[in-house]
């Protein structure tokens, strides 16, 4: 696994733990021990998000560093081969 | 509004193209119980819902539908890659693309084109969430024998991501429902509409 994938595979987890985390908050509003599951996989989410838009460019039209380039239509579609 | 990720909620790598296998698939794109209704259902649904806590459940999962409506769409377009005439012609791919090429258009595995009947919104807690229960377990279903014909484990590993979810969707809807007769006014005892008011007095 690239540098890079290894970065995405954290982000694939960390994103699915917090899908997970928002649906049973939707039902479960006030469960505190959800909360602060919730709490952490966000903390460490936004961090594997921020790594990796630094280091192998944006994930979100509105996070791209615009210098003298539009890196976001450069990168693969993560429906391409080489995109995931 | 919504925001692109521009990254697919679980990753599909399909190396070996199989075009015969991708016209089933494409069920779950725009056939009756595909991702692209469930998406639809849920997100028009959640309008004339009275509680918040399911007004959310309803825009969460109907946004997670659309993620894996994008799975489903990398799956066929990863099984439709490099193909020639002849291999077009002979797994039986050749009635799709006369009219579409390689390109994604919802259709159900049979040829028919998506349609709007294949989910309601009827405006009733109740009845919408019902359906919604009915809904995941027949994606589920659906996945299910999408599974009995897929050989190749880079098929089968994205497939079975979005099998579990249906049932923890299922599971979801339950206590959204639960939520919602929780709610019920004490003299609606015969659980009439509660989001259209005339009904009440």
């Amino acid at each position: 696994m690239s540098d890079r994938q290894q970065c995405m595979q954290r982000i694939y987890e960390l994103g699915f733990a917090m899908d997970e985390a928002i649906l049973f908050l939707d039902t479960h509003p006030c469960d505190t021990e959800a909360m602060e599951y919730y709490n952490q996989m966000q903390q460490k989410y936004h961090r594997a998000y921020d790594e990796y838009q630094q280091k192998f460019g944006p994930l979100n039209a509105r996070d791209v560093n615009c210098g003298n380039r539009w890196a976001w239509v450069e990168l693969p579609w993560p429906w391409e081969l080489e995109g995931c | 509004m919504w925001n692109y990720e521009k990254r697919l909620q679980y990753p599909v790598k399909i190396t070996t193209p199989n075009p015969k296998l991708a016209m089933v698939i494409m069920s779950q794109f725009g056939g009756p119980d595909g991702e692209l209704a469930a998406s639809q259902r849920y997100l028009s649904q959640r309008y004339s819902m009275p509680y918040r806590e399911v007004s959310g459940l309803l825009t969460d999962i109907g946004t997670e539908e659309m993620a894996h409506m994008e799975i489903i769409c990398a799956i066929v377009h990863q099984l439709t890659r490099n193909l020639t005439p002849e291999e077009i012609q002979a797994s039986g791919f050749d009635k799709y693309y006369v009219d579409h090429t390689l390109g994604l258009w919802p259709q159900a595995a049979g040829g028919v084109p998506f349609t709007s009947t294949f989910f309601q919104s009827k405006g009733d807690p109740i009845t919408d969430l019902v359906e919604d229960m009915g809904a995941e377990q027949k994606a589920r279903t659906t996945y299910d024998n999408i599974l009995r014909l897929v050989k190749d484990p880079e098929v089968c590993d994205p497939i079975r991501f979005l099998r579990e979810r249906e049932i923890v969707h299922f599971q979801r809807f339950g206590e959204g429902l639960r939520i919602v007769q929780d709610n019920l006014d004490s003299k609606n005892f015969y659980a009439f509409n509660p989001a259209f008011k005339a009904d009440m007095k």
